[in-house]
């Protein structure tokens, strides 16, 4: 028996003891390495080691949550205390108390699989790699280069859940990022290109990356961008490249589809069930379960199975993403989607690998299909105001499209929408299909690592902030 | 062990092992932390916290370990410093890095920790998170209400192989309002919050009615036109804008040449209204503390003078490479950052600011997010007004701005009298004279 499992079964047996009406406890292990080459030195190299507990339970409809960075059983025994204690101290001020679905104990064992174990690879090995990638891009980009960056970073997490329902799972993850920063200078002008790769797996992302599609393509993208002009302001209709696509069905979509955020009053899409909320060449899917995918798991941070939710069918409203608690809201099975940002954090509702389906057309029909629009391709980064439907995605680079052809090149810009307009206003969907967007997104204070993508998509009209002519 | 003992301990251990420098900070604390979703308590929390850092540097080059749970761990401190020296011996010599900092006699900065702060319960979190509910619903009953009250409290200690060596409490309480009001398909929404390092630098009560109002307000919100205006920002949009400005200011960016800054020092990039200085030595101030990241002491720096870029920020790396005096704006991770910030302010008031313009944009709330490389601007108006014939007209809703920093610096042509104050934060409304508006 693991320390791991010994420490979550004396605490859950405990909690029972204690009468609560439900508990669970998480504990975990983690282990990170980090290097960083710039400039052509390998000069910062970390490790960062965590262990610790998250003791919740749940007393007359409130819940009390304690974290320790610790695992002495000592320390987790008054942790329970504590939190049963917690959980009373709010029950007055809980107007809405938390009901728990109904779910079958799970028990199980997994762990992620890596082509190559990172633990096994030394450091020295680990800075070579990483300088090969960034001695391409200063040769690629020659003097133009002033500032190359390249950094490589893995983690193994190997966390034990235990519930009063039963549920014992014990699971181990591994993943693995490398990322490209490049700044190049010419013409009175900087500007930054950047490329990324995140996996769940090991050290087989470095293995399998070439500098031609990782640190030299950074270095491509920050060269274009001397000569680009800013983008054009005003509604425009727009291309997405899959990269766009990913963010806007993560951003302005799948913050929407986290259940607690349409519990809580704050989604567009409460009410909306089983209605049309898109154009019928929509359909969105949020799915854990793509093995080597950056959001890839089987079992949440409660012990549930994920598996794949179709949030939007052809343009009709299908599914919430849920947690235990949201799901005993709804009256709905659970559908494994309460993460926990480390022992530190509680479970909330949050995606995974996020994407729009493929559809029937093609990027050549898109673009002759536009007499004054905007390719918006190099998807960075976006957020939400998920009560209004207020998203704002940024896209690295940009193509004019003029007399339906591509045109000249457009700086880096960032567009925004509201939800439920843009998802009407898609007007063609590309048969081709790309999921490269491994990233952390943020909520309520927590990090959690996910993906998404699509198809390049045709958008009506969207608002593109660039410059007055 | 005491924190700061043990902090010693490990730089001893890690020059044993053959670090040239090496530092090592210590903390533990507690935070607990109240969470309101629509109007009910979702979650109470405790966290207790116990880390530990450290860094060791071989000819430049530099390994760090850092460790939380280190009794569940089954490693002791000097392993933990050995393992360290290994990493940096592993990493590439690096002839840029001259030292770790020294130790500086330094004033105590009053008001960082507060004894109240650390005996608050979570029943006083809950209390304060429920009252919060109950402001906002008295201002409407429909009120949707989020919110978060936050209480940390900890100690600290930082040592170095140059004798730095200094411990410290500290302490913050946070409280935060989200506050969505629905008319049928409209939807307003507003937030507000009030932070402080003392109890007594808080009112909770206010924060709820001024968010659930600014809800209010932003019932019936608008496209504009896409067309140049005069934008002038709010106390927190302004003081989101002035604070981005400062983290521009990292000696390290620019050293690697991938700054819109690089070359300027020196040189008049925005207008004569622009002075803007870094002060981490106010007493009571958020950003607060006598020492910096790396336990360096800390100065008051005037970053813009008049529109002059007068000086950077340094952490004790980036000031040996230039061979210029350290700033202290280490954070403990290795990077740049800064603390309070001040903007000079004028002589009008945010009314007569306002007043004086016929057509334009009042930001309420969100930075303008300006790419560090190039200094582009392009970025959503989250929470704003047109501004019609010198009054807020009424609330714009997907509407853009764009620039580019040198040219918004140059336009910035007024800075308010008046302004909102928090603890260790003056913030003063800003006018640009003109910025591209994109909407539709």
């Amino acid at each position: 028996m693991t320390k791991r499992k010994r420490i979550a079964e004396e605490a859950v047996f405990l909690a029972e003891q204690r009468g609560v009406d439900f508990a669970d406890v998480r504990v975990i292990e983690e282990t990170a390495t980090s290097a960083l080459v710039q400039d052509a030195t390998a000069d910062k190299v970390s490790e960062r080691i965590e262990a610790g507990v998250a003791i919740r339970v749940l007393v007359d409809g409130a819940w009390g949550f304690v974290s320790l960075d610790t695992t002495s059983r000592r320390q987790v025994l008054v942790a329970l205390d504590e939190a049963i204690e917690l959980a009373g101290a709010s029950k007055e001020r809980v107007s809405d108390p938390a009901v728990l679905a109904s779910f079958k104990p799970v028990v199980a064992e997994f762990a992620t699989p890596f082509g190559r174990d990172p633990r096994t690879v030394g450091i020295p090995e680990k800075i070579k790699a990483i300088k090969a990638f960034e001695a391409a891009a200063r040769t690629h980009g020659g003097a133009a280069v002033v500032n190359s960056l390249v950094s490589y970073a893995d983690v193994a997490i190997a966390e034990t859940i235990a519930n009063t329902r039963g549920t014992l799972v014990e699971q181990e993850c591994t993943r693995a990022v490398i990322g490209c920063r490049v700044a190049v200078a010419g013409g009175g002008v900087t500007q930054l290109g950047s490329e990324h790769r995140g996996i769940v797996g090991g050290f087989e992302v470095v293995e399998e990356t070439t500098p031609e599609e990782f640190s030299v393509r950074a270095v491509d993208k920050a060269l274009a961008l001397l000569t680009a002009k800013p983008a054009p302001a005003g509604s425009f209709p727009v291309i997405f490249h899959p990269s766009i696509t990913g963010l806007l069905t993560h951003e302005a979509l799948g913050h929407n589809a986290e259940a607690d955020a349409v519990w809580s009053g704050q989604s567009i899409l409460a009410g909306k069930m089983g209605q049309k909320v898109a154009a019928d060449c929509v359909t969105i899917i949020d799915d854990p379960t793509i093995a080597g995918k950056y959001g890839y798991y089987l079992y949440d941070s409660e012990g549930t199975p994920a598996r794949r939710r179709v949030i939007i069918e052809n343009g009709v409203l299908k599914e919430f993403l849920h947690s235990l608690e949201t799901a005993g809201r709804f009256g709905v099975e659970p559908n494994g989607a309460g993460r926990a940002d480390g022992h530190t954090a509680r479970p909330i509702v949050r995606m995974r690998n996020t994407f729009m389906a493929p559809g029937q057309d093609s990027f050549e029909d898109m673009v002759k299909s536009i007499d004054n629009g905007i390719y918006l391709k190099d998807g960075h980064w976006g957020y939400v105001f998920t009560e209004r439907g207020q998203f704002t995605c940024r896209a690295g680079q940009a193509v004019m499209i003029e007399n339906g052809e591509l045109g000249e090149p457009l700086r880096d810009v960032s567009v925004a929408g509201l939800t439920l307009e843009v998802l009407g206003d898609m007007e063609m969907v590309g048969s081709d299909f790309e999921m490269e967007m491994p990233g952390t997104c943020g909520k309520g204070g927590q990090g959690a690592p996910t993906d998404a993508g699509g198809p390049h998509v045709k958008v009506r009209s969207i608002v593109v902030g660039g410059r007055v002519a | 062990m005491a924190l700061l003992e043990l902090a010693q301990e490990i730089v001893d251990e890690a020059r044993k092992a053959g670090a040239d420098f090496a530092d090592a900070s210590v903390g533990n604390g507690r935070h607990i932390s109240v969470e309101v979703e629509s109007g009910s308590i979702r979650s109470t929390e405790v966290s207790r916290t116990e880390s530990l850092a450290v860094r060791a540097f071989v000819k430049g080059g530099r390994g760090t370990i850092s460790v939380s749970g280190i009794e569940a761990l089954d490693v002791s401190p000097s392993q933990i410093a050995r393992q360290a020296v290994e990493m940096a011996k592993a990493a590439d010599p690096d002839p840029d890095f001259v030292s770790l900092p020294p130790f500086e006699e330094a004033d105590e900065v009053e008001g960082l920790y507060d004894e109240r702060l650390e005996a608050f319960t979570p029943s006083e979190a809950v209390e304060a998170a429920g009252r919060a509910v109950d402001e906002a619903k008295a201002v409407d009953s429909d009120a949707i209400v989020m919110a978060d009250v936050s209480v940390a409290a900890g100690e600290g200690a930082i040592a170095n192989s140059l004798g730095v060596a200094v411990s410290r409490k500290s302490s913050s309480i946070d409280h935060g309002v989200f506050v969505v009001i629905r008319r049928g398909a409209d939807t307003g929404a507003f937030y507000d919050f009030d932070a402080g390092r003392n109890l007594s630098d808080v009112d909770l009560a206010p924060v709820a009615k001024n968010a659930a109002q600014g809800a209010l307000a932003f019932l019936g919100a608008r496209k504009v036109e896409t067309r140049p205006m005069p934008v002038v920002l709010g106390p927190l949009s302004a003081y989101s804008f002035i604070k981005t400005l400062a983290a521009a200011a990292n000696a390290e960016s620019i050293q690697r040449k991938r700054s819109y800054l690089v070359g300027r020092l020196g040189e008049v990039i925005g207008s004569r209204h622009f002075t803007l200085v870094d002060n981490a030595l106010v007493p009571r101030g958020l950003s607060s503390g006598v020492h910096d990241g790396e336990g360096a002491r800390r100065r008051e720096v005037t970053i813009y003078d008049e529109g002059r870029l007068a000086n950077v920020l340094h952490n004790s790396y980036t000031a040996g490479k230039a061979g210029v005096p350290n700033t202290g704006h280490a954070t403990r991770g290795g990077g740049i950052a800064p603390t309070n910030v001040f903007l000079r302010l004028g002589d009008k008031t945010a009314a007569e600011i306002i007043s004086e313009v016929d057509e334009g944009l009042y930001i309420n709330m969100g930075s303008l997010a300006i790419h560090p490389t190039s200094g582009d601007i392009s970025t959503s108006v989250d929470f704003g007004y047109k501004i019609e014939k010198g009054r807020l007209a009424y609330p714009v809703a997907n509407a853009m701005v764009a620039g580019d920093i040198f040219g918004l610096l140059e336009a910035l042509d007024t800075v308010s009298s008046d302004y909102r104050s928090e603890p260790g934060a003056v913030m003063p409304t800003i006018r640009i004279a003109k910025l591209d508006v994109a909407g539709g």
